[in-house]
């Protein structure tokens, strides 16, 4: 079920945009919301977003796989939510109430594993398989969605055994049925562009794509493990969703304003040091394209290629001089799928992810000594990170804006 | 602080020893050290370890009604022992032996090195910090993605860079709003500062 857009490169399951991201992302991702609303605020928010896009996804599959009973349906969403590694979730329910099991969920199974010997946890992590759940259930009984809410109750990332969820009617039914289907990603973009070093982006970008193919969660845990991190299939909806609403209810405090798109460019950094970067010293891409010699030139194209391989868009390299400066343009952006949709015509630029990971491309390529092992330690990250980066990132284009292009410039600081 | 102690010399024929620190409390800054040249370690962030280990440790046995001036932390792990002693109610010594050095004979050794310490240790006048100083040095020391902790900071109780990055500044309402933000973050019910 899944494809890819030639045109965007743009992945979706079941004609839903997908995207591939780390635990590492997905951790600070929901962290950061939580942040910025308050944690009550903030899971209602998650849940409810992570509710609308599973409703998408999994009447999609419905859909398109001909799921027609109960259990059927119930069984595909089981199936399809361990397959793009979020873990193992065990739905049961009528049309106003049910439960879901979960095991392995992936927020608190790899927040417990990142987190969990420093500091406690005072709330339950998994407020993507919470909304999944009860989207899981409105589908199995062609219920609108927003008829169901759902809650977690126990949590591994608060030292039990397993996760419990509850779901019960929604009291208030909220009718926001924000979705991006796939002729809105695609409309969303402008006509694709090309960049420095296209062939090796393009030659690498297949043979990733071709590799990410056959991955998927592992049959006891639902999860993935790869590239010295656990990897989901996600919904870039849900990204979206969490990231643009929480922008939109602090549009009014300037100063939280920033710091939130600050965290948001930041995830981006958190994203390339460790999923990119543990791609490119990983024993599969010694197979796949060898070894990484730390010339700037392999790196940038190596990079941009990821990028374009785990759905975040046509990266192109527009210009790199090592050393010195680089211009990332695209003519599609998973994040502008959303903006341009739902929040069109905006004031400034706010691709925040693409402006944080094109800053840590340099980041890594001028700071990391490619020729000796490489270690991805948080204390490593924090020596490259924390404090003064040596380059700073600008977006002077945007599609969010009505650009033709999104681009961003990163130079020296 | 008078003249550093020379730890070398001390060391100097102790069986085991790899390591020798100097915590000074209650902020738990480095004094001296003294590190087996095989090893590492940073003295700088095993003096903050050491001094929090001692502070809890006291917490806990005060909970256990069984606290005494005269403690000793030992740590046994798979590779060293640890041996934490305060001494004079400013100073965490800290020993770190190879793990076959006899328990006996490491106890003998840290009675002897410390009776040569403590004469050579400093009297310290503890400059008195703000609360939201400590807080601020609390959350670098301990919390996850310390890289993030300013901007988690700005989104949780509205305060601006400026305001986090000069701490000694707040009024106590600030503080409180300070202190909430920080227990949650670590995931606290209270900070033990």
């Amino acid at each position: 079920m899944r494809t890819i857009s030639k045109q965007t490169d743009f992945i979706y399951m079941a004609d839903t945009p997908v995207i591939y991201h780390c635990h590492h992302f997905n951790l600070f991702l929901d962290q950061t919301i939580d942040d910025a609303l308050g944690v009550e605020a903030g899971t209602r928010l998650k849940v409810q977003v992570a509710s609308t896009t599973a409703y998408q996804l999994l009447s999609n599959l419905v859909k398109a796989s001909g799921a027609e009973t109960v259990m059927e349906r119930l069984e595909l969403a089981s199936t399809y939510f361990s397959g793009m590694g979020h873990g193992k979730l065990a739905i049961t329910g009528n049309k106003e109430q049910g439960k879901a099991e979960g095991s392995y969920l992936h927020y608190g199974f790899t927040w417990s594993q990142k987190y969990g010997k420093r500091i406690n946890r005072l709330n339950p992590a998994d407020a993507f398989a919470t909304g999944f759940s009860a989207a899981a259930l409105e589908v199995a009984y062609d219920l609108e969605p927003g008829s169901l809410l759902a809650t977690e109750h126990e949590c591994i990332a608060q030292k039990v055994k397993n996760c419990h969820i509850d779901i019960n009617k929604n009291p208030s039914q909220n009718n926001d049925y924000n979705i991006v289907t796939r002729e809105d990603a695609e409309q969303s973009t402008s006509d694709a562009i090309e960049g420095q070093f296209e062939e090796t982006v393009t030659n690498v970008a297949k043979g990733l794509t071709d590799f990410t193919a056959a991955v998927g969660g592992d049959e006891e845990r639902g999860i993935v493990e790869a590239f010295g991190v656990y990897v989901t299939m996600h919904l870039s909806g849900y990204y979206n969703g969490i990231s643009y609403q929480a922008l939109n209810q602090c549009k009014d405090n300037p100063a939280i304003l920033q710091a939130l798109g600050e965290l948001l460019k930041e995830s981006g950094h958190v994203c390339v040091f460790n999923t990119f970067g543990g791609m490119l010293i990983s024993a599969e891409w010694e197979g796949l394209v060898g070894k990484p010699t730390g010339d700037p030139n392999d790196l940038i194209a190596y990079l941009t290629a990821i990028g374009r391989a785990l759905g975040f868009g046509k990266w192109c390299i527009k210009e790199f001089v090592a050393g010195e400066k680089f211009v990332l343009e695209t003519s599609s952006t998973y994040e502008n799928a959303y903006c341009n949709k739902y929040y069109k015509n905006q004031s400034h630029p706010s691709e925040y992810f693409v402006q944080g990971a094109a800053l840590a491309f340099m980041v890594l390529i001028h700071k990391l000594d490619w020729t000796q092992p490489i270690d991805l330690t948080p204390e490593l990250y924090d020596s490259l990170f924390k404090g003064g980066l040596g380059w700073k990132v600008e977006q002077t284009k945007g599609l969010s804006t009505n650009d033709e292009v999104t681009q961003v410039i990163v130079t020296k600081a | 602080m008078s003249e550093n102690t020379s730890l070398p010399e001390l060391v100097s024929g102790v069986n085991g020893i790899l390591g020798l620190f100097l915590t000074a409390m209650p902020d738990c800054l480095l004094y001296d050290s003294w590190v087996n040249e095989d090893k590492s370690w940073s003295g700088e962030e095993v003096a903050i370890y050491f001094g929090d280990l001692i502070r809890s440790n006291r917490e806990g046995l005060k909970a256990l009604q069984a606290y005494s001036a005269d403690m000793q932390v030992t740590i046994e792990s798979t590779d060293v022992i640890v041996v934490l002693k305060e001494v004079r109610g400013d100073f965490v010594v800290g020993f770190v032996f190879d793990k076959s050095t006899p328990l006996g004979m490491i106890r003998l050794q840290v009675t002897k090195l410390l009776a040569r310490i403590l004469p050579t240790l400093p009297t310290i006048e503890v400059e008195k910090r703000t609360q939201g100083a400590k807080i601020m040095d609390y959350l670098d020391r301990y919390s996850p993605d310390s890289h993030a902790v300013i901007n988690r900071l700005i989104l949780q109780t509205g305060f601006s860079s400026e305001q986090l990055k000069n701490p000694d500044g707040f009024k106590q309402s600030e503080i409180e709003k300070l202190e909430t933000a920080a227990k949650s973050i670590l995931g606290v019910k209270e900070l033990r500062l």
